[in-house]
């Protein structure tokens, strides 16, 4: 249905739209851009200062995705992570000023999908889900056991160090993460499911026996640390990726 | 030759003029008037004779020696030490420049600042002094003793309001306990949410400092909420503070010398918030000392501040405010009123002053047609706030004739300018002042003012003559309430 709009409003809105009489320029904006030209990725710092790789298992796992798969990008760790995207880091800053989510990074770059992802078959496409579960929830919780516990409305108001779990964690579970991934690299792949190139699983993959591998001391999750440990294949693979990671960062 | 300085001596007879008799012909109601006009005639001229008489009683004997020697003080929850502390300057025998020694006029001096000391602490709602012979059996002759019976005024208020107005409607529920320890305090809670301000709570505590007179106050408050900056910069403010402090009075008006220590949080980002917003995003802590000056008359008012960061936390930075505000009277119906706000924030650090101490202006009680902390530099829809601000506005207010005289309504024309500039680590501070200077924004407009003590109302259609592009306009009518305006 058309709308008939009242002349008297038009006429008043014609008349107002006419002000202000004069405009200054806008003011000049401190540049925000990445200093570097290139796109920047936000991610939280290394608890080792100038350590280029993240402290954050998310962050750190984009950071392997991207120099596995040789896109050049800058870091940054002062931004909060409630300056990210959706309050989230990794966020991707583009030259052009615009921000992305992590998950918006592969199309924000253009970076073009491969067949299969880039695993060997669709088999291996979806054996992959099964293993990036594995490491997202099993590994995950295992090596978090503290994040984000359920608070209710009166547990809400009292601080996380009051109610730290006292719950033992099972790492049996993890444990057996840890055999199956070894198990699945084999003595002599490069790649996991025998890609022939990096793919988003061995990114995910480095990202969490980086942080089994780097927790400190009398962590709950040492015994994640030490079970890798024992296996040569997965410290041979975390080592080459590390490298390279770090070779793209540096 | 005949002196007119000595008036000549009565002499009896004397005729009576206290009364009289009605002229003839009154009416009943003429006749009733004119007996009550009579009868409060003879009621005056009685009080003013006994006043007289008292008066004459009192010079007559005010040189006569009399001594204060107790001073006993009846007041419900009050210290002793508070009573001893405020009442000390006033104990003892005082004499006069008249009198070598104490008599019944300096012992009325005495009376008169003791009542005067326990009213100035606003914790009785009324005093009654009484002298009386002193009962000690040491008691010389002339020696009296001060009873003073105090009344306490209510030591519980609690208030619940809503208000609507700025672009804001809350709620709040605010508590008070005086003179709960006895000596003059008063704790104060305010909890209040709202669409812009929630989950606001502060509590607050003064008390006359010991040892100092009872304009001297300390303070101290604790305070935490969460403030919505959706609409000029893309993000919500989370505050977590303490401060501690002293306030006085000189001449010079009310000072408050105060620590602050307080944690800002810029966080939940709108999906379109601007890069420096999302920069300035998370935690920041401020660690400062301020000095208010403030004094204020029916017709003009100033408030010059000034704040040192840096101490410890993140924030660094000197912060020099100075706010004045003048309203003259042209005609009985007609006056002119005239405000001008400056801020000037210099960073101390190689990092920009924090968004939470930026200043912001614009909106119905700033720069009138310009939407609220909406002008100055923008980064996309975000206003990114400044370290320079000058605005000052002008405004003829006028009562409407007729019945309206009277009416708490008036109209008023304005004309309102401001400017808001960056000062960034290592800009040239002239530079900055000159380009902020050089690019006031400018706008006019009439409407009606509404005075609800200490509240104002105002309903205005103007228009921005200048502004900056970017800078965020508000063509046409708006609405403003609050206690001050520029």
């Amino acid at each position: 249905m058309a709308t008939t709009e009242n002349p008297v409003l038009v006429s008043v809105h014609k008349f107002l739209a006419r002000f202000p009489l004069y405009t200054y320029p806008a003011w000049p904006l401190s540049t925000t851009a990445p200093p570097s030209g290139l796109p920047t990725l936000w991610i939280h710092p290394s608890t080792k200062g100038q350590e280029p790789l993240s402290s954050d298992v998310e962050c750190l796992k984009w950071q392997a995705w991207l120099a596995l798969r040789g896109v050049a990008v800058s870091l940054r760790s002062d931004v909060h992570p409630d300056g990210g995207v959706d309050g989230k880091l990794p966020t991707l800053h583009l030259p052009d000023n615009t921000v992305h989510p992590a998950h918006a990074i592969p199309s924000a770059l253009s970076i073009a999908s491969l067949p299969h992802e880039g695993y060997a078959s669709a088999e291996a496409e979806l054996e992959s889900k099964a293993f990036l579960a594995l490491l997202e929830s099993t590994l995950h919780k295992a090596l978090f056991p503290d994040e984000n516990p359920p608070r209710g409305p009166i547990t809400g108001i009292l601080p996380p160090e009051w109610l730290a779990s006292v719950k033992p964690v099972s790492f049996v579970e993890a444990r057996e993460a840890i055999t199956a991934l070894s198990g699945r690299l084999g003595s002599t792949d490069v790649w996991f499911l025998g890609s022939e190139r990096p793919t988003a699983l061995d990114a995910a993959a480095f990202a969490y026996l980086h942080t089994a591998l780097t927790l400190k001391v009398g962590h709950p999750a040492e015994v994640i640390k030490r079970e890798v440990e024992r296996r040569p294949n997965l410290l041979r693979f975390h080592q080459n990726v590390e490298e390279e990671v770090r070779n793209a960062f540096q | 030759m005949k002196s007119w300085s000595q008036a000549p001596p009565l002499k009896p007879p004397l005729w009576s003029t206290a009364a009289g008799d009605p002229t003839e012909g009154l009416s009943l109601e003429q006749l009733r008037q004119w007996y009550e006009e009579r009868a409060e005639s003879r009621l005056k001229g009685q009080y003013e004779s006994t006043v007289r008489g008292i008066v004459e009683l009192l010079e007559d004997a005010s040189s006569a020696p009399l001594r204060l020697t107790a001073l006993r003080i009846t007041a419900p929850h009050t210290s002793q030490a508070f009573l001893d502390n405020l009442l000390s300057p006033y104990l003892g025998s005082r004499k006069t420049s008249d009198s070598p020694y104490s008599t019944v006029r300096s012992v009325l001096k005495q009376t008169r600042d003791v009542t005067q000391a326990l009213a100035a602490t606003s914790i009785f709602t009324s005093l009654q002094p009484t002298l009386v012979r002193s009962l000690s059996p040491l008691a010389e002759t002339g020696d009296v003793e001060l009873l003073v019976v105090a009344k306490g005024r209510s030591r519980r208020f609690l208030k619940g309001e809503t208000n609507v107005g700025n672009s804001e409607a809350s709620g709040s529920i605010s508590g008070k306990l005086f003179n709960t320890l006895g000596c003059g305090d008063s704790l104060s809670v305010v909890v209040s949410t709202g669409t812009r301000t929630r989950r606001s709570t502060e509590i607050s505590f003064d008390q006359p400092l010991p040892g100092w007179e009872l304009n001297t106050r300390g303070e101290g408050g604790l305070w935490e909420y969460e403030r919505d900056w959706t609409g000029w910069a893309g993000c919500w403010e989370r505050q977590r503070g303490a401060k501690a402090g002293i306030s006085t009075r000189t001449l010079l008006g009310h000072h408050t010398l105060a620590y602050t220590l307080v944690s800002r949080q810029i966080h939940t980002l709108a999906p379109t918030a601007s890069l420096s917003t999302r920069l300035a995003a998370g935690t920041n802590i401020k660690s400062s000392f301020t000095h208010t000056l403030q004094n204020s008359a029916p017709n003009w008012s100033y408030r010059l501040a000034q704040e040192v960061a840096g101490l410890a936390g993140d924030a660094k930075f000197v912060r020099l405010e100075a706010d004045f505000s003048r309203a003259i009277p042209l005609t009985t119906n007609l006056s002119t009123s005239f405000t001008a706000r400056t801020a000037f924030i210099r960073p101390l650090s190689e990092s920009p002053v924090p968004l939470s101490d930026r200043a912001f202006l614009g909106g119905p009680t700033s720069v009138r047609m310009f939407r609220m902390n909406n002008m100055g530099p923008h980064d996309g829809l975000d206003a990114t706030g400044g370290e320079l601000a000058a605005s000052a506005g002008l405004s003829l207010l006028g009562n409407f004739p007729g019945r309206a005289l009277f009416w708490p309504l008036q109209w008023q024309l304005f004309v309102n300018s401001g400017t808001l500039g960056r000062l960034l680590p290592g800009d040239d501070l002239a530079t900055a002042v000159r380009t902020t200077l050089s690019r006031p924004s400018v706008s006019v407009g009439l409407g009606l003012v509404g005075r609800m003590d200490p509240i104002r109302v105002e309903f205005n259609l103007g228009v921005p003559l200048a502004a900056a592009k970017g800078e965020g306009l508000a063509r046409g009518w708006s609405v403003g309430i609050g206690l001050e305006f520029l």
